[in-house]
């Protein structure tokens, strides 16, 4: 199974190229399998070569390297790839989540003209993401993190009539490229710090390593890690991405793609330890983050956008969790939410499906009556998401909190942090029960007439014409509910993390907690939303309440600030050096009027312009033939 | 394997061609096509001798030339500029292949200019005698400036005299230099003159004289105005040309010359040159937001990218000048293509404007394709090989001074802003005109120049250490020179 590593990224990227190049010709049919089938053959290698390494001893794992990608003296990149538990957990739920996603995109992408095109995307993303997880070094991991970042932004600009949903790829791209400097500017510290790029020689260094030179490497890692993960300040673009088609929002935006900030911090974990500084501020942004998502998610009326709004929450956690240096708990929540929040989204597919692509959540209602599987594995996905006890969200977000709470190592309880994760919990409760009373319980509202919604797609679809999504669809689905369910009870953190001691003291009692917390949030959302909808008016209309539900849908105005403050000034610059620096100052006083000299040049010039070129190529010749003549005459004398 | 054939092919092609009636612009263009297909396999089979342990100079030639002053036929070709070579000898089939349909004026003569331009650059490339050099040097404007003028658009005199002022004054005071240098050593010859490198004043003052010919050729900030007016109005040929070969010549002579020649001046002027390299990257994408036609957003963008070739150079660190040297192909490569693929799309809607385009990748997919992976690869996406020679030149920079690459490296964020927001203006949104939605797609002749470059970008980003382990000899005993002298 050594010898056969290559071929977890590489089948995938055979199926980009087949159905790239040939897609077109092949049909629909062909094009599926293709994809799904090298989607498959991935994660047969990766669960063989994950058996193995965790059959084996904790520091065992599977390389392979292919020569040299880039040379310079003797800075040198490899092509190489390595498998240990870490990078062999990431493959499998990586192949394992994409390949039901991808089974599910051949029922719910039917019919559309771009369907090779979006196999084709979705292959190549797959191949990036497993090169980012399975890399050996940095800036192998680069080149998978900047693929998955064109598969994004080509993904969520799949449907590119609409300019609205290009400019939301353009600026998931540009802001993750923001971040990406950052990594950069880390990847070259790294470099001149550790003189390797192997995560291997890093991390096995990274102790004996200056602590201030750690700090700045991890500072600048992290910011990368911000942007593909989408947290503050660069979050900004994660929510936009819901433009894409739901199965992408499900495997890029929710699954995989934005864990690999996670997952970055996870591999290099010693380096990040050697740098506490830069551990409390990924614990305070990550806390943050989750609080402020949160908060947005409450009044979001689209359904993507809420459960958007929730990745980004949910991944503050697990910052949270990194920032604590329990980064295999970190990871634990990133599989756990791999499950569930992949159910949900390709849930809200299926709603969307069925409602001949709706997504206001204001044109739904009582829809489980009609589609009792698609709200039969929603709830599930919700539950785990809210954390309710015993589905796989619960232990996982616990255990952070827990973390939290409790400290770990040679770091202390963060309690503030404990405080925010806590109440963000119980947020995140409410706004998920909140979204399943609108879809699914009350009454239907999507028949009356397009109202408050301008970006509704479908105008007055009756109820009873609302039908199930096909098997394709429902499959997945089922799968990953099931994951959801018994996904918590895996034992992830010991066998990522053999060092880690998590305390056992209040652990019980914070589990007690969180599952309190999780049933009061979905007890008020339901009683609320279902019972005293008029009361919940009464508050929105009230000024306090007004002004919270302004920010909050609003989503405290962050987009309207840079546009001001980042953006617009850009702009300004921009028109102010092409016009006043380029073409006055430069081209108008120096060159063209720069002393007597150069305009008696000019001016001569432009008699000898008579128009007609020959006449001027003459003179240009022979002015250059004596002047070099004289000057060599010149040179002689 | 001989580089005067190499130089001559060109020159007896171009000779050929006033052989030939000029109403026959069939033959012509065959013929022009067959002598620069010629050249190209001539220089390929320099790159296959190519000894890549060697670091000094292969294939050399040496014969007298006016005896009298020391003046030599003195050619040879390193590391640093056999794949410069190539490039050169590769952009001119392109260029002869992309104008069959959209040049019809004084057919012969306009091949002529190309295949004598052609000797010219690959002329400056080789020449190891610093007075054959400025030969090249000079000879090698007159047919640019010539595309300018006679093949280029609307505005073409008006560009063909800026491009004419600003090389102009460069050359006159790099020739003053290089009599002054030619004085105190008493030579020409390239290699003895980097025996005995000028120091002091006299080295700053010549240093400063070659180093402003060379930063207008780049060009660098503030001296690239000429740059946007002669790409705008420039033939597509002549564009190719300008941007795959002309603008390395700077950086080439910076390397050959200006920096091994007064050393102690080059790493005295570095962190003055490397600001203003940083200037330009920033500056040069900056302007992109703001332009209303594409090619003249290219040519803009060409500013930004030439300015990260120059930083990498004077980082004067393995990874950095080895950057530049590869980035210098690699924009060849790219900003050519992106050239090329302007020239298609204006050559059948006879309009540049951004505005008049949208919805265009239904239209025409295969452009839209290899138009796209072009901006990849000109805004350094890994897998392409703009990434590589960018990833070194920051590398080198961060090396030399970390604010260096930091705020070159907001060059990237904002290429990947004008070009991702250029593309989706041509080819994404509705196909709302008329003339956009029964655009013809590339033909094959477009495709036959086009793919080879879109293999070399994938060849290049994925397999780069076929090349840099060829440059990097020369390159080591390059910084070997400037070490020594720049103490």
């Amino acid at each position: 199974m050594d010898k056969l590593i290559f071929l977890i990224p590489l089948l995938p990227f055979l199926g980009f190229l087949v159905n790239g190049l040939l897609g077109r010709r092949l049909g629909d049919r062909a094009v599926a399998i293709i994809g799904c089938a090298s989607v498959a053959g991935a994660f047969a290698i990766s669960v063989s070569s994950f058996l193995q390494v965790y059959d084996a001893k904790p520091d065992t794992f599977l390389q392979q390297d292919f020569g040299a990608w880039i040379q310079a003296g003797d800075l040198s990149v490899s092509f190489g790839l390595v498998i240990d538990s870490l990078s062999g957990v990431m493959c499998l739920v990586v192949t394992g989540v994409g390949l039901l996603i991808h089974i599910y995109s051949t029922g719910y992408m039917k019919g559309d003209a771009g369907y090779y095109r979006f196999f084709a995307y979705l292959n190549l993303f797959m191949a990036s993401m497993l090169v980012l997880v399975a890399a050996d070094n940095i800036v192998l991991m680069f080149l998978g993190w900047e693929g998955v970042g064109l598969c994004s932004y080509l993904l969520i600009g799949f449907w590119y009539k609409g300019l609205a949903n290009c400019s939301a790829g353009i600026k998931a791209f540009v802001v993750n490229r923001i971040g990406d400097l950052g990594f950069l500017l880390g990847i070259f510290a790294i470099w001149a710090v550790f003189d390797s790029f192997k995560f291997s020689d890093i991390v096995a260094d990274a102790a004996t390593k200056d602590s201030s030179a750690a700090f700045w490497i991890c500072l600048l890692l992290f910011v990368g890690a911000c942007g593909k993960s989408a947290q503050i300040p660069l979050y900004v673009w994660l929510p936009d991405a819901m433009a894409g088609p739901t199965p992408v929002s499900a495997l890029i935006h929710a699954a995989t793609m934005v864990t690999s900030g996670v997952y970055l911090l996870a591999r290099l974990g010693p380096l990040f330890d050697a740098a506490p500084g830069v551990l409390t501020i990924v614990a305070t942004i990550g806390a943050l983050t989750a609080l402020l998502a949160a908060l947005i998610a409450f009044s979001q009326n689209d359904i993507k956008k809420v459960l958007a709004y929730s990745t980004v929450s949910q991944l503050g956690y697990m910052f949270l969790a990194a920032g604590m240096g329990a980064y295999s708990v970190a990871i634990f929540h990133v599989v756990t939410h791999a499950f569930f929040k992949a159910l949900l989204f390709l849930g809200a597919g299926a709603v969307i499906h069925s409602l001949h692509h709706e997504q206001d959540m204001r044109r739904m209602g009582g829809l489980r009556r009609r589609l009792p599987w698609t709200f039969a594995l929603y709830l599930i996905g919700g539950l785990a998401l809210s954390g309710f006890p015993l589905t796989a969200g619960f232990f996982s977000k616990d255990e952070i909190l827990h973390v939290a709470h409790s400290g770990l190592g040679n770091i202390g309880p963060r309690g503030v942090l404990w405080g925010i994760g806590l109440l963000t919990a119980l947020f995140t409760a409410f706004y998920t029960f909140r979204q399943i009373a609108l879809v699914f319980f009350g009454s239907y509202r999507g028949a009356s007439e397009p109202q408050a919604s301008e970006e509704s797609a479908a105008h007055g679809l009756e109820l009873d014409k609302v039908k199930e999504s096909p098997l394709s669809m429902r499959i997945p689905l089922i799968v990953l509910a099931a994951l959801s369910l018994t996904g918590g009870f895996l034992a992830i953190p010991h066998f990522l993390q053999p060092g880690i001691e998590i305390p056992e003291d209040g652990k019980i009692s914070g589990l007690i907690i969180g599952g309190i917390v999780s049933i009061a949030g979905i007890a008020a959302a339901l009683t609320i939303y279902l019972r005293f909808p008029q009361a919940l008016k009464g508050f929105i209309s009230s000024a306090p309440g007004k002004l919270a539900h302004r920010l909050s849908s609003r989503k405290f105005y962050v987009d309207e600030i840079y546009q001001k403050l980042i953006i617009r000034p850009i702009g300004i610059m921009a028109e102010i050096c092409f016009y006043v620096v380029d073409r006055l100052i430069i081209d108008i006083l120096l060159v063209h009027g720069s002393g007597f000299g150069a305009s008696a040049l000019g001016h001569l010039l432009r008699r000898l312009q008579d128009g007609r070129t020959p006449t001027y190529a003459a003179w240009f010749l022979a002015g250059a033939i004596v002047v070099l003549a004289v000057t060599l005459w010149a040179a002689g004398g | 394997m001989s580089i005067t054939l190499t130089l001559l092919i060109p020159v007896a092609t171009a000779i050929l061609l006033l052989c030939i009636p000029k109403d026959k612009t069939a033959e012509l263009r065959m013929t022009a096509l067959f002598g620069s297909l010629a050249t190209l396999a001539f220089s390929l089979a320099l790159l296959g001798g190519f000894d890549a342990q060697t670091a000094g100079f292969q294939f050399t030639e040496k014969h007298e030339w006016v005896p009298s002053l020391h003046i030599h036929y003195h050619v040879g070709i390193d590391g640093i500029s056999l794949f410069l070579v190539v490039l050169s000898a590769l952009l001119t089939p392109i260029a002869i292949l992309c104008s069959w349909k959209s040049v019809e004026k004084r057919v012969r003569e306009f091949h002529i200019a190309l295949l004598l331009l052609t000797s010219g650059v690959i002329g400056v490339f080789v020449a190891l005698d610093l007075m054959l050099f400025y030969v090249f040097w000079e000879v090698m404007l007159i047919p640019m400036y010539l595309l300018v003028g006679i093949w280029g658009s609307t505005e073409r005199i008006r560009a063909a005299v800026k491009f004419f002022i600003y090389t102009m004054a460069g050359s006159l005071l790099m020739f003053l230099a290089i009599l002054y240098l030619y004085q105190h050593t008493g030579t020409f010859s390239v290699e003895d003159i980097y025996q005995k490198p000028l120091t002091g004043t006299a080295g700053l003052l010549c240093f400063l004289a070659f180093a402003l010919s060379f930063a207008i050729k780049v060009p660098l900030f503030p001296v690239h105005t000429w740059l946007p007016d002669a790409h705008t109005e420039a033939p597509t040929a002549g564009s190719v040309i300008l941007a795959g070969v002309l603008l390395k010549l700077g950086i080439y002579g910076f390397i050959r010359f200006a920096i091994p020649f007064f050393p102690e001046a080059a790493v005295l002027a570095a962190p003055w040159i490397s600001v203003l390299a940083i200037i330009g990257i920033i500056f040069g994408a900056l302007m992109c937001f703001v332009q209303e036609d594409m090619k003249r957003l290219i040519a803009y963008s060409s500013v930004s990218h030439m300015g990260f070739v120059v930083l990498g150079l004077f980082a004067f660190n393995e990874q950095g000048v080895q950057g530049c040297v590869l980035q210098m192909v690699n924009h060849g490569i790219s900003t050519g293509a992106l050239f090329l693929l302007i020239g298609a799309i204006y050559e059948r809607r006879h309009t540049r404007r951004i505005l008049d385009f949208g919805g265009l990748a239904p239209v025409a997919p295969r452009l839209a394709i290899i138009f796209f992976i072009t901006t990849l690869s000109s805004i350094g996406l890994p897998f392409l090989n703009g990434f590589v020679g960018e990833f070194l030149i920051l590398q080198g920079a961060y090396s030399r001074n970390v604010f260096y690459a930091a705020f070159a490296g907001l060059g990237i964020i904002l290429g990947a802003v004008y070009m991702l927001t250029l593309y989706r203006r041509i080819f994404f949104g509705e196909t709302d005109r008329e003339e956009n939605a029964e655009m013809k797609d590339l033909e094959g002749r477009e495709l036959a120049f086009l793919l080879p470059l879109v293999g070399l970008m994938v060849f290049l980003g994925l397999f780069s250490p076929w090349f840099t382990a060829k440059i990097q000899p020369s390159i080591e005993q390059w910084l070997k020179l400037v070490q020594a002298g720049g103490g």
